[in-house]
């Protein structure tokens, strides 16, 4: 959740198991638009001497439809790393405290190569650029946020960059979700009751790697304008990110490479997408195919596994959803074309008839000066589903959506049930994550030393 | 057929035996072989330096269509030999078998 360890295959292989992606006008500057995706999920901060860091091996990417078709190929943001090991003769991540990107007591420096691609064209905008290490802790890494903050790059044409770990800014109670659904606070009306209580955030304090681009809007739309018109066919863009491998890869004794064109490992754009209604036999494929090719899955999308199991697991609660026999025209346009005009009034970020899951932004809409977390539902066009912040309630909004609260936007007959506006999964109310006001708005990382790891209150009885 | 020649292939298979997938040595290749290699078959320093590293990687998804897939760099290149894929299967061969 709500990529984390979402598929078989990028379960095992964290550092191309993209977490989370977010698409923003930037708050604090406007005329831009904040790209981040994250990847490495459940870093417990403490988890050294070898913390966490990008594969060399990986290729990471950012893709941006703005032509309205569907495809995200009109620009391409790929990031390739290199890690070196400056003093072969220690295991230390560090020899002493690291006081800035380049010091000589950095054991593990990683550098990023960043290269955009507008169709044919491609030009590398960044290169060399060292990241931050790690939030070890106060003696190896002290003034953290300094140090953070130096790794901010100014690249290509106005462009912003920041790679490098960061506080996982996504909240949901994963130990009730997947325990049959059992939604804290809402346990007792469950088929397996359990007296209420409050939700927990089953990524409290773990830390995620982040790719941040700060994009000014003139350079992301299709015809090199700033939109202000939200109607307008210029204002939407699509966006998803991607981790490829390449197809062959060697290991021996000795050496260890690849060889061979990159092949998509891991795909993220809407949260949950593969998460949910993608049957877990079919994960894998889903990660490896185009997002263009996403009407193979829009089945599963209108009539979702789990708007289907939501009556069971709640008897009687959800009456009106049980009866409901319709293809999900709501869940379509949330996941697959964006929502078009006339639904929302003033509101559209459709990108045509192509059905391909991609984080829809319309890039006219301007911040929200008192952002609602609940986004467009809740009036807020500026959050989720048009575009993502960091601090939307995702997991609250599409919980909502698939028990049936979305339903009347495209089907005025259809009443909701009274607990579709109340569903959520309890962790929204806990304020235990934070953000940063200013680019990269993902917050400095847990440091390692300062980490508590999770209660132990759920061990085997039999310890 | 592509910029990859069979011939092309078969060389680069034996100069960079020890790097391909399937598990091909130029002494594989040569006691798979109906006939013995020649001088003719090896490839020249100057077509080694052409092929980059050097070294590729060969997959033989499904020897009944005889298609070889050869990975080098950030390239893939198709195609089908059935001669070149018997060999390779007859090198890949368990031992007695």
């Amino acid at each position: 959740m709500s990529s984390h360890r979402e598929a078989p295959e990028t379960s095992k292989d964290a550092v191309a198991d993209n977490t989370d992606v977010y698409a923003f006008v930037s708050p604090d500057r406007p005329d831009t638009v904040t790209l981040i995706a994250n990847f490495i999920p459940f870093q417990n901060p403490a988890g050294g001497p070898n913390f966490y860091e990008f594969g060399d091996d990986v290729r990471y990417r950012i893709n941006v439809d703005n032509s309205g078709d569907g495809v995200a190929k009109d620009i391409v943001y790929e990031f390739r790393f290199e890690t070196t090991v400056p003093n072969e003769n220690t295991f230390l991540y560090n020899t002493g405290p690291i006081e800035s990107i380049d010091s000589p007591n950095f054991n593990r420096p990683q550098r990023c190569t960043v290269t955009e691609i507008r169709g044919e064209s491609s030009t590398v905008i960044g290169e060399d650029l060292l990241l931050p290490p790690c939030n070890v802790g106060l003696r190896s890494t002290p003034n953290y946020p300094d140090l953070a903050n130096s790794a901010i790059y100014e690249i290509g044409d106005g462009i912003r960059l920041f790679a490098g770990q960061r506080l996982d800014g996504f909240f949901v109670d994963l130990g009730s979700i997947f325990d049959l659904a059992a939604l804290r606070p809402f346990q007792n009306l469950h088929l397996i009751s359990t007296p209420a209580a409050a939700g927990v955030n089953g990524l409290r304090g773990f830390n995620v790697h982040s790719i941040a681009l700060q994009i000014p809007i003139s350079q992301l739309t299709s015809d090199g304008s700033v939109p202000t018109d939200p109607l307008a066919d210029n204002a939407v863009i699509g966006v998803y990110a991607a981790a490829d491998r390449q197809k062959g890869r060697f290991q021996d004794a000795t050496q260890s490479y690849g060889e061979g064109p990159f092949t998509q490992a891991s795909r993220l754009a809407v949260p949950l997408f593969n998460e949910v209604p993608v049957p877990m036999a079919r994960k894998d494929a889903w990660n490896r195919s185009e997002p263009e090719q996403d009407s193979d899955f829009a089945q599963l999308v209108a009539r979702p596994e789990l708007a289907g199991l939501l009556p069971v697991l709640y008897p009687d609660v959800f009456p009106n959803l049980a009866a409901y026999d319709q293809d999900r025209a709501d869940l379509l346009a949330i996941f697959l074309t964006g929502i078009p005009e006339g639904v929302v009034p003033g509101f559209q970020n459709n990108t045509g008839t192509t059905q391909a899951d991609l984080q829809r932004l319309n890039v006219a809409i301007p911040p929200t000066a008192k952002p609602n977390v609940n986004g467009l539902v809740a009036g807020d066009a500026a959050g989720f589903p048009n575009g993502r912040r960091v601090f939307d309630d995702v997991v609250t909004v599409e919980l909502r959506a698939l028990a049936g609260l979305t339903i009347p936007l495209v089907d005025p007959s259809y009443v909701p049930d009274e607990a579709a506006s109340l569903i959520n999964d309890g962790t929204q109310e806990l304020g235990d994550t934070s953000y940063l006001n200013v680019f990269p708005y993902l917050d400095h990382p847990v440091s390692g030393y300062d980490s508590v790891p999770p209660s132990v209150s759920g061990l085997p009885q039999g310890r | 057929m592509s910029e990859w020649s069979r011939r092309n292939v078969l060389r680069l298979s034996a100069a960079g035996a020890a790097a391909v997938a399937v598990p091909l040595t130029a002494a594989g290749v040569m006691s798979a072989s109906a006939s013995p290699e020649s001088r003719s078959d090896r490839l020249t320093k100057s077509e080694i330096d052409k092929s980059g590293t050097g070294r590729v990687m060969l997959c033989v998804h499904d020897a009944e269509n005889g298609e070889v897939s050869v990975l080098q760099g950030s390239r893939e290149v198709i195609f089908k030999d059935h001669k070149l894929v018997a060999r390779i299967m007859r090198a890949a061969a368990p031992e007695g078998s």
